[in-house]
């Protein structure tokens, strides 16, 4: 009879499980699970592994002095890298347009006149059309009098554009309705003297006429050619409040495609050239035709080329191998979108410009994994355990889906989806006892990043939005939850999460810094997770089934910590129904969920057959 | 709460250039208000009595020192939605587009969101 430890070495945790192993078997004793330290396969290890052990021993009270083996799996290190390389820009030149929306407009309606400013609005004569521009330093009962007196006097005031946040009060101050727009940042720069057209929708709708091209060509005379070259100012314009249009002569806005520079995709026949700026549809369709991808690169001085380069000089670090021979093992890509400001734009507004997301991994074929052995033997018997011996037990594939095949109701043929953070692994046991293996690019991380860029959010913020269902505090004393129903409190909700859209984290509500509501965050995140996960989960199932034949697999068993996730186990079950294929999160030796497979398959590779 | 028509209440012993700051406020968020002199009391005593009057249960207190509390009717007294010692006309104006905003349901000033579309 003796006291053995199973030891998985993952990217993110070290998870360890104790046994006895007796003449009859296998008795379990207790399970581990901690931080992995350093490096997955480096002898920064040791600590994350030595604090595993312990907490596996701790359940049962066993002895560490006892301790006779520790087994670990043979870790391959795998580094993963994301970029993003944004591939279209949107240019404001010479003040076209205000297309921003501040949440109060004043007033309704559509005026069309020459810009006049605030200063100069007693120099108008009666008669004439104009759209007074108002600096910020205005206050707004001085600036509802100088438009009450030019209206007085006849002046044919059609519009205004405030600096400050007074629409409504210089709206509710005037004699007449006109549409105005405020909290232009930079009003000072909206030029005088030329012809220019306010536009403001009654409360619960959208404008109709600078957000249509013909609208505009109608109001300004515009010819064809100078209504092509309008058109994008209507496409920036559809679906706000409120907006500007100031006619100058030169001014446009355009939609520039920025060079995002070229990926090399080397294959085992072919080398192949794709423009990032194609797009992930073209990127993946390049990829499935070097297949099987020996090595990427991205073009030098981009996004791409510094993240290939980064992620390659660190697995060269970490192993101890030459840059030349660290290879790209697989790459993800994603077409996504990034909220930025227009450049130029007098409003601090808003455009989403399109761009393409990249992940890639490196992994070599064996780390230094005995010097990481070595490591461990030491440390435990100088704490200790005396009599240990550390064994690299198994392969790490086959010892996963050795530990998810006694999650009750799993059989043969049987793959194994192990969901992390930095890249996506599937192995097959196949009904004949062959294990086949696949590590693809992306997984949580390039979700967070994906959430994180779409959103406009900070890191810490995504990952919230990640993890956490959403609700809206609609009250001070209850919050309506993303499916629609509701909780209430007794203690009231701080101020700071009155009426946003929060993440119900474990920590308690989150607030979203964010203007889009709930239904919008919610599909943002979701479509995320689609976007990774179910692609990853397919591309990794057609690379390990028998025949690339989905239907030939009986069981999917999703392992890792994004199969603790609360949605995503579902949208891969959702994508696999169609295949006839059993999918559901582990639940290891019927009691641990998705965790401690790896650890627990190594110590049953020593008791079992 | 007392009956009649819907209206944020000021109750305030104070200024009047941040008073007229805080109805600006209310104003530019499209909220009706009225405003009640009342001196003497500080100014969460003030707002929780204005907030409790309010068929809207939301009250503003402005008082002689020039503290600013928006308060609503349903919370604890200690703890008000807002407070604003010693005001400027920017914080002035937020405090009055707080109290609107608890009415409308839109999210509060203090903590600016980005402006994303």
């Amino acid at each position: 009879m003796s006291l053995v430890v199973g030891v998985d070495i993952g990217n993110s945790t070290t998870e360890a499980c104790a046994a006895r192993l007796t003449g009859n078997g296998i008795e379990f004793l207790g399970s581990g699970l901690v931080p992995t330290t350093g490096t997955k396969g480096t002898t920064a290890n040791v600590d994350g592994v030595e604090a595993a052990v312990r907490a596996a021993l701790r359940t049962t009270r066993a002895p560490l002095g006892e301790l006779a083996r520790v087994f670990v799996n043979e870790a391959t290190p795998v580094i993963s890298g994301l970029a993003m390389e944004t591939i279209t820009e949107t240019l404001i030149t010479e003040s076209t347009m205000i297309g921003h929306d501040p949440r109060t407009p004043g007033g309704a309606g559509l005026g069309v006149g020459i810009t006049v400013p605030f200063a100069a609005l007693d120099e108008c004569s009666p008669g004439e059309a104009v759209i007074a521009v108002v600096p910020a330093g205005v206050d707004f009962a001085v600036a509802a009098k100088g438009l009450e007196a030019a209206l007085e006097r006849g002046v044919g005031l059609r519009g205004a554009v405030l600096g400050n946040d007074d629409a409504v009060l210089v709206a509710n101050r005037i004699s007449r309705v006109i549409p105005i727009v405020d909290e232009v940042r930079l009003v000072d720069a909206v030029p005088a003297g030329m012809t220019a057209a306010v536009e403001v929708a009654s409360p619960g709708r959208t404008i109709r006429t600078l957000s249509n091209a013909y609208g505009i060509a109608g109001l300004f005379s515009l010819d064809a050619d100078q209504t092509r070259a309008i058109s994008p100012v209507a496409r920036a314009l559809t679906g706000i409040r409120s907006a500007v249009v100031v006619r100058t002569p030169s001014g446009e806005v355009s939609d520039r495609r920025i060079p995002a520079g070229t990926l090399e995709l080397r294959g085992g026949s072919a080398v192949l050239r794709i423009d990032v700026g194609e797009g992930a549809e073209a990127i993946m369709a390049a990829v499935g035709r070097v297949a099987p991808l020996d090595d990427a690169s991205g073009e030098a001085g981009t996004n791409v080329g510094g993240m290939t380069a980064a992620v390659k000089q660190n697995m060269a670090d970490v192993c101890g191998l030459e840059v030349a021979q660290v290879r790209i093992g697989d790459l993800l890509a994603v077409d996504t979108f990034v909220p930025q400001e227009v450049r130029g734009g007098l409003a601090g507004e808003v455009a989403l410009e399109n761009a393409v997301a990249l992940a890639t991994m490196v992994r070599t074929s064996h780390g230094p994994m005995r010097q990481v052995a070595r490591a461990i033997a030491e440390r435990l018997r100088r704490e200790g355990a005396p009599d240990v011996e550390v064994v690299i037990g198994g392969v790490e594939a086959e010892m996963a889906t050795r530990g998810a095949l006694t999650t009750p109701g799993t059989d043969r043929p049987l793959v194994v989806l192990d969901l992390g953070g930095g890249s996506t692994d599937a192995a097959l046991a196949g009904a004949d006892g062959t294990v086949t293996t696949v590590h693809l690019a992306g997984a949580g991380d390039l979700v967070t990043r994906l959430i994180a860029s779409e959103l406009g959010v900070e890191r810490d913020v995504a990952e919230n939005v990640k993890r956490s269902p959403l609700a809206r505090a609609e009250s001070f004393f209850h919050l309506r939850l993303e499916d629609g129903t509701v909780r209430f409190f007794g203690e009231p909700l701080p101020p700071t999460v009155f009426a946003r859209v929060v993440a119900l984290t474990e920590q308690g509500l989150v607030p979203i810094p964010t203007r889009h509501s709930v239904d919008r965050v919610r599909d943002v995140r979701r479509t995320a997770k689609q976007r990774v996960f179910v692609v990853n989960a397919l591309r990794a199932l057609a690379r390990v089934a028998p025949y690339r034949d989905l239907r030939q697999i009986g069981f999917v068993v999703l392992l890792g910590g994004s199969a603790l996730d609360f949605e995503i186990p579902e949208l891969i079950a959702d994508a696999l129904a169609p295949y006839g294929i059993v999918c559901g999160t582990g639940n290891v030796r019927g009691s641990e969920g998705p965790r401690n497979a790896v650890a627990s398959g190594l110590v049953l590779a020593q008791g079992g057959p | 709460m007392s009956s009649g028509p819907p209206r944020i209440l000021v109750f305030t012993a104070g200024t009047g250039h941040l008073l007229r700051e805080i109805c600006a406020g209310m104003e530019e968020e499209g909220v009706p208000y009225d405003v009640v002199a009342s001196p003497g009391h500080p100014a969460e005593q003030l707002a929780h009595e204005a907030a409790r009057r309010s068929p809207l249960e939301v009250g503003v207190g402005l008082d002689a020192t020039g503290v600013i509390v928006v308060h609503h009717s349903k919370l604890p007294r200690g703890k008000p939605v807002s407070r604003t010692e010693a005001p400027t006309p920017t914080t002035a104006r937020h405090a009055g587009q707080d109290a609107a905003r608890v009415v409308t349901g839109a999210p509060l000033t203090r903590h600016p969101e980005k402006e994303n579309p």
